[in-house]
């Protein structure tokens, strides 16, 4: 008689009628990553607007040449509009209501024609982000316009043009993978991926052993002809269930802000969504040892726990092993682990940077056989220990 | 039959060391009687009955509960084993119908005869005015029906109750109590656990008094009594385990 599928049915059932384990199963990874990268996208076009904001001038003499840098402002989408004095420029940035202010002072004409060097005064907070942006355009233009100006220095003395930036590095971007997402991309899904893995099946984990100790349930249970070692897989096969569908949802949200195309989302998505078929395979195939080894844990620490707060003081402790390798991979490209092949034996760790990888449309054959393997035997050792807590007499004796 | 040969159970606790929670324990219990197990909170009849029932290994001897030992045939022992007490809960998610489904298929019950046995236990306890609505919403009585529905699906040959009406009113107190009297009418062998005198009084065909994990005593209720020379069982079971009081004076 198979009293694992029977035992893995009741939990199951069980799972999707309980509002916190919906919640955390289903709705909290796609509201979770749908609201993140609503709010990047939000952000991202917030500082593209930033570049095309206002800036102010304080009122003086213009000659052609601060007629012209303004007219390149304004060619660059930046609205120009003037004001008295430095002084009411400053006091603008007090109140929040000027961004950035220039003040030209008088002569740069004249002074670029000798050729003496002019200085822009520039007026900002440096806490404001928004004035930070504006101020990068700002120093962008003059750095353009500067170059001009050497240019036509350099051509009056007879002097290649060229020879303006006699050392410069050419970008020769090599295509290594099939595809790939944005950076942006790149550096925060593997993350809420993983996470989403261990939280999906969190709040179930307290109440599937231990809340059944709690509720004296547990007893009639293994009072059962059903064989603990079955009803521990059935219980385990609802964790990992719970788990795979967590982090499905991850991605699903993923595809389907890309899909709905809302505007918003154009700069979180610039570079294409860069997960192909064959990347996809790839996650997967490495998040089902991944999953099990979460559902081991959490079977683990719900089988040791004598009752359900126990279980979530432990589980709460047990998320900060996950959490924290799963967030390094956020910054792993940063450092030289990403390239070291030791990381795929890192459990947690090594899932996130294959798919960082796969984002990147990598696929390091030698490094996902050793984080498949890894997973396996990682999450075999685990499946065997919680099924061994479980089989415990004490298992009951510890209420 | 049950039967039991110098069944011994020892924890073992990190701060208090050795805990002997039932020691050197031999009895049996036939078909069609009810025997009792008496004896105050903590005096080790929980234990016994969970090392009947194959949830505890015993530290030393032996068990058979319907002639199959508890140590070498564990899923067969219970197989032929109902279990019911009162601080047993249900699944608050599950209606009783579906608990009893689940229990049923735990059992090896399928198809048209585990639904005709549902369907028979629902109506003999009543069940069916509340079968597909959530256990959460069910009164304390309510429960305890499906929780006798439960612990008969199987039709077992052997019956362990632990203090099952423990914390019920008169009225469902009185009716677990008909449905065990029911059950040693059609010949099962039934250990029934509790410290209240007048059940023993009133179901059980022979009583084993447990003090301290020791079996001080059994017999019948009357063989008790004369044994002590007390009037009362409840007398006789505070003589046995060596209660001194003004009262028994």
């Amino acid at each position: 008689m198979n009293w694992t599928l029977i035992v893995f049915k009741k939990e199951w059932r069980e799972m999707l009628r309980d509002k916190r384990v919906k919640k955390a199963m289903i709705f909290g990874p796609v509201f979770s990553v749908a609201l993140m990268l609503m709010l990047f996208g939000v952000i991202f076009s917030s500082v593209a607007k930033a570049t095309k904001s206002s800036v102010y001038v304080v009122k003086g003499p213009r000659d052609a040449t601060v007629t012209a840098f303004l007219g390149a402002l304004e060619k660059a989408e930046m609205k120009v509009i003037e004001v008295d004095s430095v002084d009411a420029a400053k006091k603008g940035i007090a109140k929040g209501d000027i961004r950035l202010a220039l003040d030209f002072g008088e002569g740069m004409e004249n002074k670029l024609a000798k050729p003496e060097p002019f200085v822009l005064n520039a007026y900002f907070d440096p806490q404001e982000q928004k004035s930070q942006i504006a101020l990068a355009v700002i120093e962008k233009a003059t750095d353009a316009s500067s170059v001009t100006i050497l240019k036509a220095i350099l051509k009056e003395k007879g002097v290649d043009e060229a020879f303006l930036k006699p050392l410069s590095v050419k970008r020769n971007e090599v295509k290594v993978g099939e595809s790939h997402s944005s950076q942006f991309l790149v550096q925060l899904l593997p993350y809420f991926i993983v996470i989403w893995a261990f939280f999906g099946a969190l709040s179930s984990a307290s109440d599937i052993v231990s809340g059944e100790k709690e509720r004296q349930t547990l007893e009639t249970l293994l009072i059962s002809p059903a064989p603990r070692n079955q009803i521990a897989i059935g219980k385990l096969l609802a964790l990992i269930a719970a788990s795979l569908t967590a982090t499905t949802m991850a991605v699903l949200s993923i595809f389907v802000m890309y899909y709905l195309k809302l505007p918003f989302l154009q700069k979180v998505f610039e570079d294409g969504l860069g997960l192909t078929f064959s990347g996809l395979l790839v996650i997967i195939i490495t998040l089902v040892p991944t999953c099990a080894l979460f559902g081991s844990i959490l079977l683990a620490i719900s089988s040791f726990a004598k009752n359900t707060r126990e279980a979530q003081t432990y589980l709460s402790q047990a998320s900060m092993f996950v959490t924290l390798p799963a967030a390094f991979s956020q910054i792993i490209g940063f450092t030289d682990f990403a390239q070291s092949l030791a990381v795929y034996a890192i459990p947690i760790l090594n899932t996130a940077n294959v798919i960082r990888n796969a984002l990147m449309g990598r696929y390091d054959v030698i490094g996902i056989a050793i984080t498949i393997s890894t997973g396996v035997l990682i999450a075999s050792v685990a499946v065997w220990y919680s099924v061994k807590l479980f089989n415990r007499e004490s298992i009951l004796s510890r209420i | 039959m049950v039967r039991t040969e110098d069944l011994r159970k020892v924890f073992v606790d990190g701060k208090r060391g050795e805990i002997v929670a039932v020691s050197h324990a031999t009895f049996e219990a036939k078909e069609g009687q009810i025997l009792g197990l008496l004896g105050k909170n903590g005096a080790g009849k929980s234990t016994l009955l969970r090392m009947l029932s194959t949830v505890l290994t015993p530290t030393s001897g032996r068990a058979w509960v319907n002639g199959i030992d508890t140590q070498t045939d564990s899923g067969k022992v219970r197989q032929n084993l109902g279990f019911m007490s009162a601080s047993t809960a249900l699944y608050g998610r599950m209606s009783p119908r579906e608990i009893l489904r689940y229990f049923g298929e735990l059992y090896g019950l399928k198809g048209s005869q585990l639904t005709n046995r549902m369907n028979e236990l629902i109506e003999k306890l009543e069940i069916g005015p509340y079968a597909d609505g959530l256990c959460d919403k069910l009164s304390t009585g309510q429960k305890q029906r499906v929780n006798i529905a439960r612990t008969l699906l199987h039709d077992p040959q052997v019956l362990f109750f632990d203090e099952p009406t423990s914390g019920l009113d008169v009225v469902m107190s009185q009716d677990v109590m008909s449905f065990v009297e029911d059950e040693k009418a059609r010949g099962k062998t039934i250990i029934y656990c509790t410290h209240i005198m007048s059940e023993i009084d009133r179901l059980c065909d022979r009583v084993i008094c447990i003090h301290d994990g020791e079996m001080m005593g059994q017999g019948t209720v009357e063989e008790l009594k004369a044994q002590t020379g007390k009037e009362t069982l409840e007398q006789a079971f505070l003589s046995i385990v060596g209660y001194k009081s003004e009262v028994l004076v």
